[in-house]
């Protein structure tokens, strides 16, 4: 029976590509027999989901617009830059 | 007869960026106004994930800009505008952060508050997460736990469950070894389910 830590590379592994042969063999088995790895994992799914679902619910909706301060500080920055010269503004 | 909106502003959309980024590459100064204005607000969103104080995350808006104006003239157009400004602007984060954490790299790698907790478990009782995101106070505690991860372990999170990259990639990023960066997403998961358990576990009345 592989340790825990190795589960968690294991783990780590399956989210990249699937896992086959023994080291699928060992993951399962080691699911099946220990229920801290069963709650940690799961934990970490709940992480992710509030991660990912947290990003989805902020590309929905509309941010708030740039500090006006900002705003002018990009443009300034952008003016003393070399080579900013051939700026200029639209007719 | 109004014809079905959706493919025309799809067509739109495109068409607008387009000439924007015609304009962009003529050195127009009011296309960079417009181009700031326009996607500066997402791009402080996304530099305020991986640097929670304000001034870190505005000072690396404001390189992503500036890389963005020297560049211009090679971008393609082969990706969408937004695509390409998100990437800058997470490059102009990690950049501050590489920095960072090069300078600080003993603390970080020592750090032992996550990985000497045990997981009380609660979560595992909580709605999923579209339910529990639903409300507005629930966004902004997981907003203040993300912030309050150590930002080397928050930034590796970030790229791998948020931005979805490989960890060769996320390594390649950060200029670190393939060994740290599964080390730190697995301390940064650890102690953002911590922090989550005890932030969501507060009485809710």
């Amino acid at each position: 029976v592989i340790s825990c830590n190795r589960f968690d590379e294991l783990h780590l592994a399956s989210q990249d590509a699937p896992l086959s042969g023994t080291d699928r063999t060992e993951f399962e088995v080691h699911l099946a027999a220990c229920p801290a790895c069963v709650r940690r994992v799961a934990g970490y799914v709940t992480v992710v989901g509030l991660l990912q679902g947290l990003d989805a619910a902020d590309k929905a909706r509309e941010p708030a617009p740039l500090p006006e301060e900002l705003v002018r500080r990009v443009l300034a920055a952008r003016r003393a830059e070399p080579g900013a010269s051939r700026a200029r503004h639209a007719g | 007869m109004p014809s079905p909106a959706r493919p025309e502003t799809v067509v739109d959309v495109r068409t607008v960026e387009a000439a924007l980024i015609v304009r962009l590459k003529a050195g127009e100064e009011l296309a960079f106004e417009e181009l700031v204005r326009a996607h500066g607000p997402r791009m402080l969103a996304v530099a305020r994930r991986f640097l929670p104080q304000e001034a870190d995350a505005q000072d690396a808006v404001q390189d992503a800009f500036l890389n963005v104006s020297k560049s211009i003239q090679g971008f393609s157009g082969e990706s969408r505008l937004s695509t390409w400004l998100h990437r800058v602007v997470v490059n102009c984060a990690l950049m501050r952060i590489r920095t960072r954490t090069r300078r600080h790299e003993e603390p970080i790698e020592g750090a032992t508050l996550e990985a000497a907790a045990v997981p009380r478990g609660p979560l595992s009782g909580l709605p999923g997460p579209a339910a529990l995101l639903a409300g507005e106070e629930t966004r902004e505690k997981v907003r203040d736990c993300l912030a309050r991860v150590p930002e080397a372990f928050r930034a590796v999170l970030l790229l791998r469950d948020v931005e979805g990259m490989e960890l060769t990639e996320v390594g390649r990023l950060l200029d670190i070894g393939l060994s740290t960066v599964k080390g730190r997403l697995h301390r940064g998961r650890h102690a953002l389910r911590l922090l989550l358990e005890a932030a969501l576990e507060e009485p809710r009345t």
